[in-house]
């Protein structure tokens, strides 16, 4: 009887912390009116425990701890069809709301670009703040014989379609990188795609590839544990968690590859003000110390800007990658 | 040694007041979790994880993994009662488990489930305990030509899964394959049979196949049928809704060999429960002394997938704590819990942290007894869900496949999917075509066809790295060997049939 009632109390207590977690209804707010701050719902692509529902997740309990909104009153909302269609189609379909924002990330930019069933643009969304980029680092095994991007593009000359780079979907940012550099330099390697993150990493160190792009923190512990070493910075300026990473333009490569961009969006026509309440939201959170905190823990470097200049971001992003997408033969029709 | 001395301070440390009380609120909302189609383990980690951030890391982690392990447990009672595989690790529960509760087994099954799962998870974990860097270093040379040789071995072995006639399992399989290439394919960015239609972009919804062409389908079966004869019997005395001495006894192995399956595949990163609990389903049937009664009832067809479930969190935990690399959903968010608690998830992670990952081992042992204290006791409860009056019984069940389709993304799209796919399962019961083909090679279809063009990929398109790797080479040999050998009892067993109706 003791542990019926037991049961009782814990399944209570599960269920209260569900409860809690999966939040409220969604309000919509009248239109017209003078802009309030209220529930708002923050809108992902990826399904729970997804990259882009942890940031989310993450980022509504900094917001919350640093006491920039009401407890309780921001949730996560996934829509998770699509690789980031289904939730761009929900957006369109808020014009003019004000109480739902949503986090984007590259996806947002290449899914329309590369499926013709993807039918909203992020240009038709609207802009409120860029908040952080995830830099792109080269890694091989540590006794791998490469030791700099110039040492790899070298033997990728030597055995053309030889050498594998494991990676993730090929539409993603780090196989469109590698056909950017594979390009400038005129030299063939392979792409392996596989779902999972852990699989890539397995496949570098079992040594089914020869080296891997991925953000710092995929790397830093197999590096500190002496299985893995990082030999390139994929961009244009080293992360302070490998310094000493030669960038591109080191490598003698200098050319221009996507920015993993995660950003801050609202819906088609969403009003000045709320647009503006928003942008001044996660402009406070990007100078607490908590943000800086995590931040560093998860390896990304804050590039805060506003609504304009991330709207800009935003069409040099798309230009980059349409181009891009094209000459690699992704582009849909 | 250094593992007992680890394991003791971990014990020391799991024992205290807040930290059992966190065992068990995680390892029951686990349980409710598992039990419930839909919301699975890595979405409720992913909501609980910001509200557990305040509680010392040993702590909420140990609460995370009970929900991990726990929702392992509760995953077979709607398979067993109601023909809804929860999870794609329970289709193969689905098999056996509702055919006892049709022959008024249903305690017998859960009781076994519990009981399976417990030795299992345990094993599971103390092959965690001893065997993690030895393990971690085998799985790490486990690629994509490993796993085309286990996955044409694990394909071949759903097409002789089909019940009587090869040819309507063969189909089966087949439709399950072509179902599982509506997409986006990764590897070269196509998207394909998507007809324009943006929620299929990411492919058909595991849930809304399964749960269609299982639970709606039978619902459907049973209400034309419209029989005043109750379809479930469902004993009164307490004693028949536990399983027998005899019970216990033909599973011993099933739970046995279950459990090192379940334990090896789980260290595999991508290849899951799913691949498990079906592998050692295979094994069980190819092995039980009472393999003709597979399928219609058999209770080792019920421990030995349940076994291999449970084992497999031990082994799927190798990869993430001793390498930090994730193998699964589940893990792959428990190491963004791992990283959110300030731990550096690597391979120095049981070096620097042994006070904070210890203590999650040992907790899981208790977690496993408590699974058993609270799982026994609700067995006969969950059998007489089986009483319930038909009228309500089948609306309720409609409503639980309902609500799990949809909690998965939000989707009324998939709730259509639904109910195309319990009219699919309706036709195919008609036909007599199974159904359990369909579904598994739904799951492993694209396991497969990714592992075959990785490999192919990595061999610059040279076909013999099937047989130069060993690992490869063995199961295809095993997938060879598991054809001929039904063939030939196949043959054996028509010509029987022949001779029997001639004389």
């Amino acid at each position: 009887m003791n542990s019926a009632k037991m049961l009782c109390t814990s399944a209570v207590a599960a269920v209260t912390l569900l409860a809690a977690g999966c939040g409220s209804e969604p309000t919509t707010s009248g239109e017209g009116d003078a802009f309030e701050a209220g529930p708002t719902e923050f809108l992902v692509h990826t399904g729970p425990g997804g990259g882009s529902d942890v940031f989310a997740r993450e980022v509504t309990a900094l917001l919350e701890k640093e006491q920039l909104i009401d407890p309780s009153s921001w949730t996560v909302r996934n829509e998770n069809g699509g690789s980031g269609a289904a939730a761009m189609v929900y957006l369109r379909g808020l014009a003019g709301e004000t109480d739902t924002v949503a986090l984007s990330t590259p996806t947002w930019i290449t899914t329309p670009l590369t499926t013709p069933e993807a039918a909203v643009t992020v240009d038709q969304l609207t802009p409120i703040a860029r908040m952080v980029t995830e830099p792109m680092m080269m890694a091989v095994t540590a006794d791998s014989p490469y030791n700099s991007l110039e040492d790899f593009i070298a033997a990728a000359e030597a055995e053309p379609g030889g050498l594998v780079q494991a990676g993730g979907s090929v539409t993603s940012v780090d196989a469109i990188s590698g056909g950017i550099l594979q390009e400038e330099t005129d030299v063939k390697w392979s792409y392996l795609s596989f779902e999972g993150g852990g699989e890539r990493i397995t496949a570098l160190l079992s040594g089914d590839a020869d080296m891997m792009f991925g953000s710092p923190s995929d790397f830093t512990e197999q590096v500190r544990a002496g299985d893995l070493k990082v030999i390139a910075t994929i961009g244009d300026e080293a992360p302070p968690l490998f310094p000493d990473a030669p960038t591109l333009a080191d490598s003698g490569v200098d050319v221009e590859v996507p920015e993993q961009v995660r950003g801050v969006m609202g819906p088609p026509d969403m009003p000045e003000d709320a647009v503006a309440y928003y942008e001044g939201l996660m402009q406070d959170l990007t100078e607490t110390a908590s943000w800086e905190e995590f931040t560093e823990e998860n390896g990304l470097t804050t590039v805060f800007a506003g609504s304009e200049e991330f709207g800009t971001t935003l069409e040099e992003q798309t230009d980059l990658l349409s181009s891009r997408l094209e000459s690699l033969g992704l582009l849909a029709q | 040694m250094e593992a007992l001395q680890g394991l003791a301070g971990g014990f020391a440390e799991a024992l205290t007041l807040t930290n059992l009380f966190f065992v068990l609120v995680g390892v029951t909302a686990g349980t409710l979790v598992g039990i419930l189609p839909g919301l699975g383990p890595p979405a409720t980690i992913a909501i609980l994880l910001p509200l557990t951030i305040n509680l010392e890391p040993a702590t909420g982690l140990i609460m995370l993994a009970g929900i991990y392990y726990g929702a392992k447990y509760g995953g077979s009672t709607t398979s067993i009662l109601l023909n809804i595989p929860g999870e794609s690790a329970s289709v193969v529960t689905c098999l056996d488990g509702y055919a006892m509760a049709r022959q008024g087994r249903a305690g017998p099954a859960l009781g076994i489930a519990a009981i399976g799962s417990f030795v299992a998870g345990t094993i599971g974990i103390i092959g965690f305990t001893f065997l993690a860097p030895l393990i971690a270093a085998v799985a790490i040379n486990i690629g994509p030509p490993e796993y085309a040789g286990i996955m044409v071995f694990a394909l071949t072995s759903v097409v002789l899964l089909a019940g009587d006639s090869v040819l309507k399992g063969l189909l089966a399989a087949l439709a399950g394959l072509l179902l599982a290439t509506v997409g986006i394919d990764i590897i070269s960015g196509a998207a394909r049979y998507t007809f324009g239609q943006t929620e299929f972009l990411d492919g058909i919804e595991f849930i809304a196949l399964s749960i269609g062409v299982f639970a709606v389908a039978e619902v459907m079966i049973n209400v034309e049928q419209k029989t005043g004869r109750p379809i479930f019997t469902v004993p009164r005395r307490l004693r028949e809704l536990m399983p027998t001495r005899q019970d216990l006894k033909q599973s011993r192995f099933a739970i046995l060999q279950g459990s090192v399956i379940g334990f090896v595949i789980g260290a595999l990163p991508g290849a899951g429960s799913t691949v498990a609990s079906f592998i050692s389903y295979t094994v069980q049937k190819r092995i039980s002394p009472n393999r003709e009664s597979f399928g219609k009832g058999a209770i080792d067809g019920v421990a030995a997938p349940e076994a291999a479930n449970n084992s497999e969190t031990g082994g799927a935990l190798i990869p993430l704590f001793s390498l930090g690399i994730p193998g699964s959903g589940t893990t792959a968010i428990l190491l963004g819990a791992l990283i959110l608690y300030g731990l550096d998830p690597g391979p120095l992670l049981f070096e620097e942290n042994p006070d904070i990952i210890w203590p999650i081992i040992a907790s899981m042992y208790l977690g496993n007894v408590m699974l058993l204290v609270l799982n026994l006791p609700l067995v006969p409860v969950f059998a007489s869900v089986l009483r319930i009056p038909y009228h309500l019984l089948y609306p309720g069940i409609l409503i639980v496949c309902i609500v799990g389709v949809y909690s998965v993304r939000n989707s009324i799209f998939d709730v259509v999917l639904l109910a195309v796919f319990g009219l699919v399962g309706y036709f195919m019961r008609k036909l007599d075509v199974p159904a359990a083909p369909l579904v598994l090679a739904f799951v492993l279809g694209p396991l497969a066809e990714r592992a075959v063009r990785q490999s192919l990929i990595i061999s610059q398109n040279d076909w013999t790295i099937f047989l130069t790797r060993p690992v490869a080479a063995v199961f295809l040999l095993l997938a060879l060997l598991l054809l001929g050998g039904s063939l030939v009892g196949r043959g054996r067993a028509a010509r029987k049939e022949v001779l029997e109706v001639d004389t």
